[in-house]
């Protein structure tokens, strides 16, 4: 595959703070996408999949760091942001699908009404006004995370971390009632 | 989970509105989407409906969950659906009871329809469907591991499985 060269190295890029999914915590209540439409001219960029018609994954641009979509973009409508959000120029882009075809995770869709690319810009003008995007807000779960990825790897280690102690403290008891 | 059943049909429903009414159709996108009551789909089936019998249905709302205020509450301060609702004159909730309470607090100027009835709380499982295992005092009924069947239970109690349109495939069997 072809590949447009980036100008601009991946790891000179902003801190990126992405949106992560603990996926236990989500109902598939699809409150995200109510709040991403009321955001976005009714128009959602964040989808719900169930599988096995159960269990519901939040699915949302991941803003990759060498994001397939800007690589591949012929028309250069796809960049990322000063806040590291990847975002499409409507006006640049030329509705050609390419960045459906390579997102491997499905997300960019194709307005037909528009003839352009819709995809997450991570609420840019919340981003900017200091807020967090509307589907992390809107989840009544608190499934969705807005955060740097260290922030988050730390966040899930001390989450485990204390599960680790709840339980080992319960064995603990376990065992020496066994004992006594 | 709360399980609840329709009080009224489709036709009992549209005795409740008026010509010039305008209508915001509300669904919760929990407890009752498992029921059969509520959700994407019966949101749209209904409001199509409604629609092609001349009623003026300005928006279609769905609200993950329905009973939490503050979610309700934002529908009705933000300002791409403010408008809407200061507009609206009828609420359609395809909700609980507990939803359907939450609604009317929040919104006091619009009419809010009372279309369900709460019967308790049930487990859903792909092969059985939500069945009601934790009655409500009033309904008179022990509690049950097995659980009701709603079909059976809304012949008996003269209510109504949904969706208000037939035809469209619900969540619950």
């Amino acid at each position: 595959m072809l590949l447009r060269p980036l100008e601009r190295s991946s790891n000179e890029g902003p801190e990126l703070k992405r949106v992560y999914l603990v996926p236990n915590r989500c109902l598939g209540c699809e409150e995200c996408i109510e709040a991403c439409k009321r955001e976005h001219d009714w128009v959602a960029c964040n989808y719900i999949e169930w599988v096995n018609r159960i269990y519901p994954v939040q699915m949302v641009c991941n803003h990759c760091a060498e994001a397939p979509c800007e690589l591949i973009c012929p028309a250069g409508a796809i960049h990322r942001t000063e806040t590291g959000a990847v975002v499409v120029e409507d006006d640049k882009c030329i509705g050609c699908t390419l960045c459906n075809i390579v997102c491997p995770f499905g997300i960019p869709k194709f307005s037909e009404e528009d003839r352009h690319a819709i995809k997450c810009d991570q609420c840019a003008e919340r981003v900017a006004a200091g807020k967090e995007p509307a589907c992390v807000e809107a989840c009544p779960m608190k499934a969705l995370t807005f955060a740097e990825v260290e922030d988050y790897e730390a966040e899930r280690r001390e989450r485990t971390a204390r599960r680790i102690l709840e339980v080992g403290t319960c064995l603990r008891r376990f065992v020496a009632k066994k004992e006594s | 989970m709360v399980v609840s059943l329709l009080k009224l049909t489709y036709n009992e429903l549209v005795e409740q509105l008026n010509d010039d009414d305008r209508i915001v159709v509300w669904t919760c996108n929990d407890c009752v989407r498992y029921c059969g009551l509520g959700g994407r789909d019966p949101l749209d089936a209904l409001a199509d409906r409604l629609e092609a019998d001349g009623y003026n249905v300005i928006h279609r709302e769905l609200c993950g969950i329905s009973c939490n205020r503050g979610l309700v509450r934002n529908r009705q301060t933000h300002p791409a659906t403010k408008p809407i609702y200061q507009d609206a004159t009828v609420i359609i909730p395809l909700v609980c009871r507990e939803g359907l309470e939450t609604l009317a607090f929040v919104f006091k100027k619009q009419r809010i329809i009372d279309t369900v009835e709460t019967l308790g709380l049930g487990v859903y499982s792909e092969e059985t469907g939500m069945r009601l295992n934790v009655p409500l005092e009033e309904t008179g009924l022990e509690p049950s591991i097995d659980g009701y069947d709603l079909a059976e239970l809304a012949e008996q109690r003269g209510l109504h499985t949904g969706p208000f349109v037939a035809g469209q495939k619900a969540k619950a069997k």
